[in-house]
């Protein structure tokens, strides 16, 4: 009996030293950062800047928000535990905002250590790319909008599921900037009078920024990232000689189903050679010009794949001319042509700038709507 | 008492004064003689209250007035069971429990007269554990006639009595009921042993017995089971387990059983058996709920209140910003509050038991927040907690339960989520060491034994259960034959 007694106060010993009773806080004594911003300002001085709910219900504002000037994360930290009332913590950061100045700033990525190395801090907050001052979006206060760090993250997140925008978490941002395949792409957001989104923005290796792609051109990077998830509007101008005036009668919208996507690599001739093999299932949804479906039906299947390839080509060159691979071909160059890659990994980059991508779309159009 | 140990003597008034001197101050004692045509005479003695006056007048007096004929050994009574004796001390037991005794002139000994009839009630619904579907009657406190009521549904030769008595003053008759082909005899003799060696002045109710012979005293946990259901009874009897009657208790005790005996109940076998695997597997997520819900409040609170959805981290946060007290405070107040409460409504006589109802309400309810007692999500933590510890069919299990919650509470409270897992791992640990009258009392969990698992946390079709359970080390283990219905077509 006197075992068990002693085994159960070693336990207990154990157990003190595991888990502080001393890092207890109490939830309504934390300022709980849901919004995290970090830019520079117009004198060259890196600004860290936080939005929190205000659980008062005295307090007129729901939601407090700072900004310091700071070296790193970790030192605002404690600048902004002198400001607000609680202890403040980013465990539950929504978004975290990346002002466009500061992408301008060589090596910047490393603020973002105190995220992993922190292990209570969370890696899933959403990363996005501001286009213009971050204090800007950090205090907009819009009266038909939930709090801001709800309203953007929602925002990220049904834009998601019609792959309008990427989101990119900042556990998936560390990988993305180590995986030499790739370069990194964030959400892109703008104010205007509303915030809105701008589709991805794409980074470079060294995580400067490089260009905004649209909501359109975002859906075929995710088909050739075969990330083929969600839904997949998409609008093409056919070529049907209707008029074009305030509307424009060439238009043809379709939803892409169970797209797959193949890409075969290979080295020959001084250069990567990249075979995308796209396949999937198109239905109608809105159609504008004149002419029937049901006897060109397969005519315009095919009309429509060949009108995709112009458009993933497009993307793919635009890509190769600014340097850039968020698409990750460089995964498949490993894959495919690994002694070939193990020489370009270092400046995979200008290796993919040089590369011939051929890509081939085969879509089968199963269904033309519930009308004629 | 000197005289208890002597015998009985030949002539009649000599018996009657050793009568007296047995029972002195004993008012409740009547001795009646009778002088017949014959000459002889006859005394009947018995205590008033404990003997049915009926069968006294009818079956005793009567037929002495009218054929004595005064034969040796025989005595003109038309009562079932007679027993003769020549011992004192058989006779002052006998008189004690309700026998009549008849000491005739000229013989050396004595007629018990099985006539007793001592105040009883009737045979009614189970009161704590109603079921829907079962029978509806329960035990009642006279041993006998509990016997009955099991005998009633194992109508068979192998249902074996074991008798024994318990208490110097009290001398409860205990009954160990068993089926002598299947159970194990190494655990008759273990309970035999156990029960033997009890050194008590009486045996009052069930459960104190149960405090004598059960494995270990320092655990929460029941590990004999207390029923009031004769149908549970002899469901477990058929399973090759042992149930102890004890007289004057109107509830039995199962041994040996098992952990996941005490979540099963027996509508779970006259209900659709996917039904009854859905029930039995909400019950068992309602221990978990009762068990844990109030800690993972605190250490979510306290300690990790990152795992908590972002939108309730601001609704838990908004209102738990009025409340003055520490989350574990907070909680242990109202899980206090609750526990006086269902207390409270356990004693109080049902008209005012109401009231109870009407002012828990106000407690544990909008009202308390309002005061900024305590927060929105501690009023629902602490109702589904009380919900979820109802479910459990078993009210010493529940009881049980409802009192390990509150060390995790502390554990989560000092330690956190560690804490809290830690807690749940000494649980499972003790769980896993106990045993129920030596038998493992985690099984089929551990030791491992898949075919108990059709009846532990699902029901499977019953015939699919075609051997015993094994935890009670049955001697026959084939309990029935293939009784699959033809209907389904695999």
């Amino acid at each position: 009996m006197i075992n068990r007694w002693l085994l159960l106060l070693v336990c207990l010993f154990t157990l003190s030293t595991v888990s502080g009773c001393f890092e207890q806080h109490s939830i309504e004594n934390l300022t709980i950062s849901m919004l995290v911003g970090i830019d520079v300002n117009e004198n060259g001085q890196l600004i860290i800047s936080q939005s929190s709910p205000v659980f008062s219900t005295e307090a007129k504002e729901n939601e407090e928000d700072y900004e310091v000037i700071s070296n790193s994360m970790r030192s605002a930290r404690d600048r902004f535990d002198t400001l607000t009332l609680g202890l403040t913590s980013s465990n539950k950061a929504q978004v975290i905002l990346i002002g466009k100045e500061l992408t301008k700033v060589n090596g910047w990525q490393s603020l973002i250590d105190v995220f992993f190395r922190d292990s209570r801090n969370t890696v899933s907050a959403r990363m996005v790319y501001v286009d213009g001052p971050v204090s800007e979006i950090i205090n907009f206060k819009p009266k038909d909008k939930p709090r801001l760090p709800f309203h953007l993250s929602k925002l990220i997140d049904t834009a998601l599921k019609r792959n309008d925008t990427t989101r990119t978490t900042i556990q998936d941002f560390h990988r993305q900037l180590h995986e030499k395949g790739n370069t990194p792409s964030l959400t892109a957001m703008r104010k205007e009078k509303d915030i809105i989104l701008l589709g991805t923005a794409l980074l470079n290796q060294q995580a400067g920024f490089v260009m905004n792609v649209t909501p359109g051109e975002t859906k075929l990077l995710y088909i050739l990232e075969n990330k083929t998830r969600g839904e997949f509007p998409y609008t093409l101008i056919m070529p049907m000689n209707e008029s074009e005036g305030i509307i424009n009668k060439n238009i043809l919208s379709f939803n892409m189903q169970k797209i797959k996507t193949k890409i075969k690599a290979s080295y020959s001739d001084g250069k990567f050679k990249f075979n995308v093999h796209i396949k999937g299932q198109i239905y109608l949804t809105e159609k504008l010009f004149n002419k029937g479906i049901r006897d060109s039906f397969d005519e315009l299947e095919q009309k429509i794949s060949k009108l995709m390839k112009r458009d993933f080509t497009k993307l793919v060159t635009k890509l190769q001319r600014a340097a850039i691979d968020p698409a990750g071909f460089g995964m498949y160059a490993r894959a495919y042509a690994y002694p070939e890659w193990k020489k370009a990994e270092k400046n995979w980059t200008d290796a993919f700038k040089e590369a011939d991508v051929n890509v081939n779309v085969n879509f089968k159009l199963i269904g033309v709507g519930a009308i004629e | 008492m000197a005289s208890s140990g002597g015998t009985v003597h030949e002539q009649l008034q000599h018996n009657i004064s050793q009568l007296q001197t047995i029972f002195t101050l004993a008012p409740d004692l009547v001795i009646r003689s009778m002088d017949t045509e014959q000459g002889a005479s006859a005394v009947v003695a018995y205590f008033e209250g404990l003997v049915d006056m009926n069968s006294i007048n009818n079956d005793v007096l009567r037929p002495f007035f009218h054929s004595i004929h005064n034969q040796e050994g025989v005595v003109p009574v038309t009562v079932g069971n007679i027993k003769n004796t020549t011992k004192w001390s058989e006779i002052e037991h006998g008189l004690l429990i309700g026998k009549s005794v008849v000491f005739m002139e000229g013989q050396a000994k004595a007629f018990l007269l099985d006539t007793s009839g001592w105040p009883q009630r009737a045979i009614e619904d189970p009161q704590i554990e109603a079921s829907i579907k079962g029978a509806h009657q329960g035990f009642v406190e006279t041993a006998q006639l509990n016997i009955a009521l099991i005998r009633r549904y194992i109508p068979n030769r192998e249902l074996k009595i074991t008798e024994l008595t318990v208490g110097a003053r009290g001398k409860t008759s205990i009954s160990i009921m068993y089926l002598q082909d299947v159970a194990d005899p190494e655990i008759l003799t273990e309970l035999v042993e156990r029960i033997g060696k009890v050194d008590v002045d009486a045996i009052i109710n069930t459960g104190e017995l149960a405090e004598f012979v059960e494995d270990r005293s320092f655990s929460p946990f029941p590990q004999l089971l207390m029923t009031e259901r004769p149908d549970s009874a002899a469901s477990h009897i058929l399973q090759g387990r042992f149930v102890i009657v004890v007289d004057r208790s109107p509830s039995v005790l199962i041994a040996p059983v098992t952990f996941v005996a005490f979540f099963q109940s027996v509508d779970d076998y006259s209900m659709r058996w996917s039904i009854a695997t859905f029930i039995r597997l909400l019950r068992m997520f309602a221990f978990m709920i009762a068990l844990f819900l109030p800690s993972i409040y605190i250490s979510f609170l306290t300690f990790n209140f990152e795992v908590i959805p972002i939108q309730l981290v601001l609704s838990i946060a908004e209102s738990r910003e009025k409340v003055p007290f520490h989350p574990f405070l907070e909680a242990v107040m109202m899980e206090i509050t609750l526990e006086m409460m269902r207390e409270a409504g356990i004693r109080l006589p049902a008209p005012i038991g109401q009231t109870v109802g009407l002012v828990g309400g106000i407690i544990i309810g909008q009202t308390a927040v309002q005061a900024g007692i305590v927060s929105n999500i501690m009023v629902i933590v602490v109702s589904v907690t009380a919900i979820a510890s109802f479910i459990i069919p078993n009210y010493d299990m529940g009881a049980a339960i409802r009192f390990l919650r509150f060390p995790m509470m502390l554990l989560a409270f000092m330690f956190g989520i560690v804490g809290l897992v830690s807690g749940a791992m000494m649980l499972v640990s003790h769980i896993t060491a106990l045993t129920s009258l030596g038998a493992p009392y985690g099984s089929p969990l551990s030791p491992l034994k898949f075919s108990d698992l059709k009846d532990a946390f699902v029901r499977l079709p019953l015939w699919k259960m075609s051997s015993r359970p094994t935890n009670a080390m049955p001697k026959q283990s084939k309990r029935q034959g293939n009784n699959k219905p033809d209907g389904d077509a695999s």
